[in-house]
C-alpha cells in the first residue's frame, strides 16, 4: 500500500511539473515578435507613402532586358498609381498593394497592371516580376528584389521622385509610339550610317519589338560586305532613345539617338559617322535570295505568255509592257504579237542575255526570236543590276534583234532600269494555266515596288 | 478489506483525476495555436469590397479573391491577377448566368447556393498554360474553391468570352455538385467505359472524334467526372436546339463515310448520359438542369 502510495504521490507531483508554465520566460524584447514584425511592416508601408513626389524606378528585369521607367505613388487607400514610359501608358491601370511577410518582407502589387504586363508579355519573356521581396527600405532608397526568381534575383530600385519626374516620364511616352511608328508611311525601316561625305558605309533594316522594346539590326558593310546582326535592348530618353549597350558598327560605338522632327528621323553622330533611323522606299539590306542567281542556281528565267496564261502573281506592269509591245508589233504590220522572253544569267561572265520571242495574232505556229546583251552587276547589297550593251548575235545575224529593237524597247528599258532589282524567291511557279515545280522568282525594281515581274526559272538547281 | 478497497477506489479515483487535470491543464493553447500573423484588418469600404460584401459574401459565405495572393495558386503555375476594371462586371455574370438560374431551377430555391455555392472564388487574369499546350479556364478544388482565369479578357460585346467563360464556371459547380451528392459515377462510366482517353492524350482528338467516342468535347474524354462536368456545363450553355443537333439527334449518313456512323453511334450514348444526368440532377440533387439552362440563355441575351 505503501509503494503504490509513493507512485502516486510521485504521479501527482509529476503531473504538476507536467503544468508547469515554460512559457513564462522573461522575454528578451518588450514587445512579442508577431507585434515587431506587423510594426516594422507597417514602418515599410508608411514609407512606400511618405515620398511626397512619389518614387521613380529604371526597372530593367533582367541584364539582357530593355529598361522601363516608371513613376509610383502609393496611397494611403493601398492603391498605387502607376506611370511608365512603356505602351503608350495603356497598361498603367490603376492596382492594390500589399506589404506582407512571406519569408521575409514583401512588396506584392495585387491587381494586374504595368509590372504584370511585362511579366506575362511573350511567353514570360522579360523575367519581369510584380512580387518582390523588400531587400533594403529606408526613405532615399527601397530596394526590390524579385521573389521569383532562382540564382541571382534581379532587383529594382526605387528612389524618391522630383516634382516633373512622373510627367516626364510620361512624355518620353512619345519617343518609343514614334519608334513604333511607320515613318511617313515609308514601307520600310533602316538604320544608315554616312560618313562626311554622305556616302553610306552601313546600310541595315531596323525593326522594333515594342513588347519587348528591343531593335534588331540587320546591315551590311558597303565596302566590305560583311553582316552584321543585333538585338539590342533600349531605353527611352527625353529626346530619343539608348541602346542599352553600346552597338559596335565598323569600330564606331553608337549609343545615343535624338529624334529630329524635321526629318521624322533619329540620329546619333560620332566622329565623321552619322547613324539614321528613318522610313525608307527601299529596304537597307536586300534579301539574300540574290545569292541563287550569283552562285549559279538560277540561269535562265523568263515568261511565256501564251503557254503560262496569266496569274495574280504578276504585276500590271509587266502586262503594261506587253501591251506596249504588242501595239508596237501590230504596227509593223507581220501579224506578231509578244509570245515569250527569256532572260540567261551568267554570273561569272557578268553577262546577261534577253531573248525576245513572238507570236502569231492568228495562233498559227510561226515564232521568231531575236536576243539582246546586257553586262550584270550584283553588288554586295544584294542589288541585281543589268547595265544594256546593244543587239546580241546568237548565230543568225542581228538583223530580227534590230528590226524589233523599238518594239521591244520597253522591255528592255525595264531589265536596263538604273537602280537594279531586288530579287526574291516565290515558291513554285504557278499560274491560271499551269502549275510546274521550277521555282518562280520575282525581281523589283529598287526604285519602284511596284514595278516588278513575276517569271519561272527554266535551268535551276536547289 | 473494504477500507482498503475503498481507499484503493479513492486514490485510484484521485490518479485518474488528476491524469485527467494534469492533460487539460497543460492546454498551451496561448502559444501553440496558430494565430495569423496580422490582426484582422479593418474591413473594406470601398466599393468593389463592399459590392462583394453585399452581393456574394454575405448571401453565400462567397470570398472573391480578386487580389493576388501565392497561397491560392499551384507554385508551377505562371499567372497574373485581374484588372480592377474587370472584376465587377465579371461578377455581375457570375450572378445572372449561374447564380440566378440554379436559385430559380432548384426545389430549395436560394437555399441551395446558399449552402452549395463555393466558399471561395479565385479570380485570375489570363489562361494557365499547361505542360502540354492547353490551357485552363477553371479549377475546383476540394468542393469549396472555384478558380476562374482569363477574366482579364472580359468585353460584354464578346459573347464567345462570355459562354467560354460561364461554360468552365458551370463545369467546375458541376464538380462541387457531385462532389457533394453521391453521384453513381461507376454507372456513368460503363455507359462509355471504351471512350475514355487520358488525362495527357485528349488533346489530340477532335470534337468530332469526342462525339463518336460518346462524349460532347474532347476534355470529356480525359476522366469521367470531367465527362460529367462537361456535359452538364455544355446542356447549361447550349441552344437546345443546337444541341440536339451536334450531340444527339442521328444524322442522315447516306454517302458519308464510317466518320459519319461512328459520330451516329455517339450520339446515342451521349443521349444515355444526357438522360443520367438530367435524373441524378433532379432527383438527388435537387435541380432542374434544363430549366437551368433555359435560365441562362434567357439571362444571357
Amino acid at each position: 500500500m505503501l509503494k503504490q502510495l509513493k507512485i502516486y504521490i510521485l504521479v501527482i507531483a509529476m503531473s504538476f511539473v507536467a503544468c508547469n508554465d515554460d512559457n513564462e520566460v522573461t522575454p528578451l524584447f518588450e514587445e512579442e515578435s508577431n507585434t515587431r514584425v506587423i510594426s516594422q511592416l507597417e514602418k515599410y508601408e508608411t514609407i512606400l507613402k511618405s515620398s511626397q513626389n512619389g518614387w521613380k524606378a529604371a526597372y530593367q528585369p533582367d541584364e539582357d532586358q530593355a529598361i522601363f521607367d516608371i513613376h509610383f505613388i502609393f496611397n494611403e487607400d493601398n492603391t498605387v498609381a502607376i506611370t511608365s514610359d512603356y505602351n503608350n501608358g495603356e497598361d498603367d491601370l490603376p492596382s492594390t498593394y500589399r506589404v506582407d511577410i512571406g519569408q521575409l518582407p514583401e512588396l506584392i502589387f495585387e491587381n494586374y497592371s504595368l509590372l504584370h504586363k511585362l511579366f506575362e508579355v511573350e511567353s514570360f519573356a522579360l523575367g519581369a516580376e510584380y512580387e518582390f521581396v523588400i531587400d533594403e527600405i529606408s526613405e532615399e532608397k527601397i530596394v526590390l528584389k524579385s521573389e521569383s526568381d532562382n540564382g541571382d534575383q534581379s532587383q529594382v530600385t526605387l528612389v524618391p521622385a522630383s516634382t516633373t519626374d512622373k510627367d516626364q516620364i510620361q512624355a518620353n511616352q512619345v519617343q518609343e509610339e514614334r519608334l513604333k511608328d511607320d515613318f511617313d508611311n515609308k514601307e520600310f525601316r533602316t538604320l544608315i550610317i554616312t560618313d562626311n561625305t554622305d556616302t553610306e558605309v552601313f546600310k541595315s533594316n531596323f525593326s522594333f519589338n515594342p513588347v519587348l522594346r528591343k531593335a534588331n539590326i540587320t546591315g551590311k558593310n558597303t565596302i566590305t560586305c560583311a553582316i552584321t546582326s543585333e538585338v539590342v535592348p533600349l531605353k527611352i530618353t527625353e529626346t530619343g532613345f539608348d541602346f542599352i549597350k553600346p552597338v559596335t558598327i565598323d569600330g564606331t560605338e553608337f549609343a545615343s539617338f535624338m529624334f529630329d522632327e524635321n526629318s521624322n528621323s533619329f540620329t546619333s553622330t560620332v566622329g565623321n559617322l552619322t547613324a539614321t533611323l528613318s522610313g525608307r522606299d527601299t529596304p537597307g539590306l536586300y534579301n539574300e535570295d540574290v545569292l541563287l542567281i550569283e552562285n549559279g542556281k538560277r540561269s535562265t528565267y523568263g515568261y511565256d505568255i501564251i503557254k503560262h496564261g496569266t496569274t495574280t502573281s504578276q504585276s500590271q506592269s509587266f502586262w503594261n509592257i506587253v501591251t506596249a509591245i504588242d501595239a508596237n508589233l501590230l504596227a509593223l504590220g507581220d501579224g506578231d504579237k509578244m509570245g515569250f522572253y527569256v532572260l540567261t544569267v551568267e554570273p561569272t561572265n557578268k553577262k546577261a542575255y534577253l531573248k525576245f520571242g513572238s507570236a502569231k495574232i492568228d495562233g498559227s505556229n510561226n515564232s521568231f526570236n531575236a536576243s539582246y546583251e546586257y553586262d550584270l552587276e550584283i553588288s554586295c547589297d544584294n542589288i541585281f543590276k543589268l547595265t544594256y550593251v546593244g543587239l546580241y548575235d546568237t548565230g543568225n545575224g542581228t538583223g530580227l534583234a534590230n528590226y524589233w529593237k523599238n518594239s521591244v524597247q520597253p522591255l528592255l528599258d525595264f531589265w536596263a532600269s538604273s537602280d537594279g532589282f531586288l530579287y526574291e524567291e516565290a515558291g513554285n511557279f504557278k499560274t491560271d494555266l499551269v502549275d510546274f515545280s521550277n521555282p518562280a522568282g520575282k525581281f523589283i525594281k529598287v526604285n519602284n515596288n511596284t514595278d516588278n515581274f513575276y517569271g519561272i526559272w527554266w535551268d535551276y538547281s536547289n | 478489506m473494504k477500507t482498503k478497497i475503498f481507499l484503493n477506489s479513492a486514490l485510484l479515483f484521485l490518479f485518474v483525476g488528476l491524469i485527467i487535470i494534469s492533460v487539460t491543464g497543460c492546454d498551451r493553447e496561448e502559444t501553440i495555436e496558430v494565430k495569423p500573423i496580422f490582426e484582422t484588418e479593418e474591413e473594406s469600404t470601398n466599393e468593389l469590397d463592399e459590392y462583394l460584401k453585399s452581393s456574394f459574401r454575405d448571401p453565400y459565405g462567397t470570398n472573391i479573391i480578386y487580389k493576388f495572393v501565392d497561397k491560392f495558386v499551384d507554385s508551377r503555375f505562371k499567372v497574373t491577377p485581374p484588372k480592377l476594371e474587370v472584376v465587377k462586371p465579371t461578377l455581375e455574370l457570375v450572378k445572372k448566368l449561374w447564380i440566378a438560374p440554379y436559385n430559380v431551377a432548384s426545389d430549395q430555391g436560394e437555399d441551395f447556393l446558399q449552402t452549395y455555392f463555393p466558399a471561395e472564388i479565385v479570380l485570375l487574369g489570363a489562361p494557365i498554360v499547361n505542360a502540354d499546350g492547353s490551357q485552363t479556364l477553371g479549377i475546383a478544388e476540394g468542393g469549396v474553391r472555384v478558380t476562374l482565369t482569363n477574366i482579364n479578357n472580359y468585353d460584354p460585346n464578346d459573347e464567345e468570352w462570355i459562354i467560354k467563360t460561364l461554360r468552365f464556371a458551370h463545369h467546375e459547380f458541376a464538380h462541387m455538385i457531385d462532389q457533394n451528392f453521391n453521384f453513381d459515377v461507376e454507372a456513368f462510366f460503363n455507359i462509355s467505359k471504351e471512350g475514355y482517353t487520358s488525362p495527357n492524350s485528349w488533346i489530340e482528338l477532335t470534337q468530332d472524334e469526342a462525339i463518336a467516342r460518346g462524349m460532347v468535347t474532347n476534355y470529356g474524354t480525359s476522366a469521367v467526372t470531367e465527362d460529367f462536368a462537361e456535359l452538364v456545363s455544355m446542356i447549361i450553355v447550349t441552344d437546345p436546339d443546337e444541341f440536339n443537333t451536334k450531340f444527339l439527334a442521328q444524322e442522315d449518313c447516306t454517302g458519308q463515310g464510317q466518320d459519319c456512323l461512328d459520330k451516329n453511334e455517339g450520339r446515342k450514348i451521349i443521349q444515355q448520359k444526357y438522360d443520367a444526368v438530367v435524373k441524378y440532377l433532379d432527383e438527388d440533387v435537387g435541380i432542374d438542369l434544363l430549366k437551368v439552362r433555359d435560365e441562362f440563355l434567357k439571362n444571357k441575351n
